[in-house]
């Protein structure tokens, strides 16, 4: 008997309304490691490739053993799906979690290993916040992740150079799918939507693995920052005060996650100034009357995220 | 039934693979594929037919077997009853789609074929030896599970990153196939963390286990 499984769909829409774009800064940096942000190139090298799929597999490595130390053989026996599944389908739910946490984590190594043949530095996992309150919560992330992994492996592949890498990578991949259609099939969805899957490019896919990032560490420091990627740098920075009517700002220092074109706009926070070409990089003020000034910057990534930055001058002029 | 039993089943087309006499059907197909060539790298439309090879084989075993086993048929197979209702209920229903998926691979494949004026190669003549709805179930996960080790293979050898991206969403949907049939026949969806990629010597030598004839190219 088919029955339908609301909870799916409103697990869904909890994934997708929570695709907020907060963290995806911190995984891009820590994606292109040891590369300043303003020198990423639109074309990915392997490295860079393999370290993507790296930050995905580990997010994915995290998300298995952290919901399988929370949640109790208990919790696995009385879920939704046991409602759907015969006794010793549902008992086997358990056991098929944690063979899909340890070929994570057996990613996370193969892929490691890859990243350091090609004499890079291995992305190191990030903090997350994967966002469930539940084991119901804990399922509809798991199926998320994974027919998101599938679609950046699918996306991937096509921009991989090295055969032998193309070959791991769809390798994988493929385990991935399995995943992916085994967590459909017990979430009461069908397990192979589409004749083909959807591949998709590693901004989009980073978007939505940001979501679940609190924060990652510095690229090959060990140790952890803030999350970080698109910034804002409002400069001048060393321009204290100045006695000149006009003084040009400077955003030039501001990077965005992928290495795509901000957008600028400068607003003046405090004093009383006019600004031409507000949303140039290199804005000019018009200083009025003496006296402390500050502007604001906001930067606009291809996402839509913001970032924002203030600078102060004292103006002594007249 | 402990579902993680069968973790590395051990199939019946592998080990056909090791055995000569099922070469000669292999390289029925094999010829029409890679018109003599098979000494130097294939073209990416080669490769493509020899997924097409595979994607023909079946289609043509799904839309058999679905013609000749019902609903009740599969509702009463081993894998249905140990299933439970709801994905009893849904074993006709979830074949059909995955006959349908197969059936558009063969179109998507004959298609960009053809767009590059290679001719795609024709489907053949198929013995699938099932008698029962659960002698097709066995075999349905052997093939989907084969295909995945097809496409894992031949990936590396389609150059254009277009084309390649194209192969693995239909490489990640069979696996998906493959995943569900390992489950309905009680094993684990994920056997190993990696699949294994096979060569397309070692997939048509397989193949040609079903292969009665090929049309002549």
């Amino acid at each position: 008997m088919k029955k339908s499984n609301p909870q799916t769909e409103s697990r869904r829409g909890f994934f997708s309304k929570s695709a907020l774009m907060l963290g995806t800064g911190a995984i891009a940096t820590n994606l292109f490691t040891g590369k300043a942000q303003a020198q990423i190139a639109p074309a990915q090298t392997d490295l860079q490739i393999v370290n993507y799929a790296l930050t995905l597999e580990n997010l994915e490595a995290a998300f298995y053993v952290q919901g399988l130390n929370r949640f109790t053989a208990n919790d696995f026996a009385r879920a939704s799906y046991s409602s759907l599944l015969s006794s010793s389908f549902t008992n086997a739910v358990l056991d098929n979690f944690k063979m899909i946490r340890d070929h994570e984590v057996a990613h996370v190594a193969a892929l490691r290993g890859v990243v350091t043949s090609l004499g890079g530095i291995p992305n190191d996992p990030c903090t997350y916040n994967f966002g469930y309150n539940n084991f119901e919560e804990f399922l509809g992330v798991a199926v998320a992740l994974e027919n998101t992994g599938v679609m950046a492996y699918d996306g991937a592949i096509g921009l991989i150079q090295s055969k032998a890498i193309q070959t791991a990578g769809a390798t994988i991949a493929t385990v991935e799918a399995r995943h992916a259609a085994y967590l459909n099939l017990i979430s009461g969805a069908i397990p192979f939507p589409a004749n083909t899957d959807t591949p998709k490019s590693m901004t989009e896919i980073l978007a939505i693995a940001g979501a679940f990032i609190t924060s990652c560490p510095v690229p090959g420091a060990g140790s952890t920052g803030g999350p970080v990627g698109t910034i804002a740098v409002a400069g001048p920075k060393n321009l204290i005060s100045t006695v000149s009517k006009n003084i040009a700002l400077d955003a030039s220092a501001s990077t965005s996650f992928d290495g795509k074109p901000l957008t600028y706009l400068w607003t003046v926070v405090s004093g009383d100034a006019g600004i031409s070409n507000a949303t140039s990089p290199s804005a000019i003020v018009q200083f009025v009357n003496e006296g402390p000034y500050t502007f604001r910057l906001t930067v606009t990534d291809s996402t839509g995220k913001t970032a924002t930055d203030t600078v102060s001058v004292q103006y002594y002029g007249r | 039934m402990n579902q993680l039993e069968n973790k590395t089943p051990e199939t019946p087309l592998l080990d056909a693979i090791r055995q000569p006499a099922v070469i000669a059907g292999a390289g029925l197909i094999a010829a029409a594929i890679l018109n003599g060539q098979s000494t130097t790298p294939p073209t990416d439309l080669q490769v493509l037919n020899f997924a097409l090879t595979l994607e023909h084989l079946e289609a043509a075993f799904y839309n058999q077997g679905l013609r000749r086993f019902s609903s009740t048929d599969f509702g009463n197979s081993t894998g249905a009853l140990n299933s439970g209702d709801y994905l009893s209920g849904n074993l006709f229903a979830y074949l059909s789609i995955i006959r349908d998926h197969e059936n558009a691979h063969v179109r998507i494949l004959s298609a960009v074929i053809r767009s590059g004026s290679v001719t795609p190669v024709s489907p053949c003549t198929y013995d699938f030896k099932f008698t029962t709805a659960d002698a097709f179930l066995a075999t349905a996960k052997l093939l989907e599970n084969t295909g995945v080790m097809a496409y894992d293979g031949a990936v590396s050898l389609i150059n254009s990153g277009v084309l390649r991206t194209a192969a693995a969403t239909i490489a990640t949907v069979e696996a998906r196939h493959a995943a569900y049939l390992n489950v309905i026949t009680g094993g684990a969806p994920a056997p190993d963390a990696f699949d294994t990629p096979k060569t397309m010597a070692e997939i048509l030598a397989a193949a040609g286990a079903f292969i009665v004839s090929c049309p002549a190219t």
